[in-house]
C-alpha cells in the first residue's frame, strides 16, 4: 500500500483531532480531550506554533478517490540545559487497520532526519510503563528508559495548584 | 532577608546562567556532562526563534560573599498536551546553596505559575529524580502530582547516535 508523509497544513486540524481523540479512546480516556479544532489551528498555525505535526497520506478506497488521513506525530522542540535542543516526540499514533507496513517505522525516520537537521542532541518521549508493545518498539532502536536508568519521575501542577500558588499569600 | 528582585533574563546573562546550569549539574555529580556554551545559549534563548526562557533572581552586590549578583534562575519551555493544549514545563531551578530559606525558590515558583496562567497553560509539567527527596516535598508541599506514581510515565530517550542509525535505514 503507498502512503505518504508530509507536515500538516491547516485544513488537517478536523484529521489530527480525530486521531488524538482515536488514540485517547485506546487509552480509555477519550473523554479527557477537552482540545478544540479551534485550540489546535490558533496554537499550531499561528505566529508561535506550540506544536508540529507530520502525517501520512494513503490513496481512499471510496469511489471519490480522496486521500484518507491514516497516521500522524504530533512534536515540538525542548531545551537540555546541558546540551541545548532536544526533540520532544509528544504523541505518535497509526490507525490500526494499517499497522504492520512499516508507517510507524517510517515516521520515526522522518522525525530523526528533522531531529539531525535541526541540530537536536536527542529524542524524548514518555510511554506507559504497562504498554509493552510501544516499549519493544522504542528499545529496538535504541531507546533508552531514563525514569529506569535515572531515576526520573514526572511531576504535575494542575491548573488549581497554580491558581493557589499565584494569588498573594494568605495572612 | 536577603533583598532579591526577580526578572526576566537577558542577552548579558548567560554567563551566570551557564554558570548556575554547571553548579546544579556539579550538586548532581554531573560537571561535565554540560556541554553548552555562552555562544549556544545566546543563540538559543535570545534569538529570533527562543528554544527557552528564563527568570533571573538578583541581589545587591554588597550581599554575596563572592560578588555574584545573579544568584538563582529558573528555565522553562512551552510544551502541548493533544488533550488539554499548552503547558509550562520548568526545566531546570536553582537557588545557590547561601540564599537558600530566604523564599526566593517559593518567590520564583509564584512568578511560574502566574506566567503560566497569564499565557493560558493548563498546567505545569517537570522532572524530578526519585531520590530527591527534598525536592519532591517542596513540590509536594505546594500541590504537584507524582505521574509517574499515579499514571505509570516513564520517561525515554533516543540518542544521536541511534537517530542517525534510524535516519539511514
Amino acid at each position: 500500500m503507498e502512503y505518504k508523509l508530509r507536515k500538516a497544513e491547516p485544513k488537517d486540524v478536523p484529521e489530527i483531532l480525530r486521531l488524538v481523540k482515536e488514540l485517547a479512546k485506546y487509552e480509555e480516556m477519550e473523554h479527557q480531550v477537552t482540545l478544540t479544532e479551534k485550540d489546535l489551528l490558533e496554537d499550531g498555525f499561528g505566529e508561535t506554533p506550540f506544536y508540529h505535526c507530520i502525517i501520512t497520506e494513503i490513496q481512499g478506497d471510496d469511489s471519490s478517490g480522496g486521500l484518507k488521513v491514516v497516521g500522524f506525530a504530533m512534536y515540538y522542540f525542548t531545551y537540555d540545559p546541558w546540551v541545548g535542543k532536544q526533540l520532544y516526540l509528544e504523541e505518535f499514533y497509526v490507525m490500526e487497520q494499517y499497522r504492520g507496513l512499516g508507517i510507524g517505522s517510517e515516521l520515526l525516520r522522518h522525525l530523526s532526519n528533522l531531529a539531525m537537521k535541526t541540530r537536536c542532541t536527542g529524542m524524548m518521549f514518555v510511554v506507559a510503563e504497562n504498554n509493552e508493545p510501544s516499549v519493544q518498539f522504542y528499545k529496538r532502536r535504541g531507546a533508552e528508559d531514563l525514569s529506569q536508568e535515572e531515576g526520573w519521575r514526572l511531576f504535575r501542577f494542575d491548573k488549581d495548584s497554580l491558581v493557589k500558588m499565584a494569588s498573594p499569600a494568605e495572612e | 532577608m536577603a533583598n532579591f528582585i526577580l526578572r526576566k533574563a537577558e542577552p548579558n546573562d548567560v554567563s551566570d546562567i551557564l554558570r548556575l546550569i554547571k553548579e546544579l549539574a556539579k550538586f548532581e555529580e554531573m560537571e561535565e556532562k554540560v556541554l553548552l556554551t555562552e555562544k549556544d545559549l545566546l543563540e538559543d534563548g535570545f534569538g529570533d526563534h527562543p528554544f527557552y526562557h528564563c527568570l533571573v533572581a538578583e541581589v545587591p552586590k554588597e550581599q554575596s560573599s563572592e560578588g555574584y549578583t545573579v544568584i538563582a534562575f529558573a528555565m522553562y519551555y512551552f510544551t502541548y498536551d493533544p488533550w488539554i493544549g499548552k503547558l509550562l514545563y520548568l526545566e531546570d531551578f536553582f537557588v545557590m546553596q547561601e540564599f537558600r530559606g530566604l523564599g526566593i525558590g517559593s518567590k520564583i515558583l509564584k512568578v511560574l505559575s502566574e506566567t503560566a496562567v497569564k499565557t493560558r497553560c493548563s498546567s505545569m509539567h517537570f522532572i524530578v529524580a526519585e531520590n530527591n527527596t527534598k525536592s519532591i516535598e517542596f513540590y509536594k508541599r505546594r500541590g504537584a502530582a507524582d505521574l509517574s506514581s499515579e499514571e505509570g510515565w516513564r520517561l525515554f530517550e533516543i540518542e544521536k547516535p541511534d537517530l542517525l542509525k534510524m535516519t539511514s535505514k
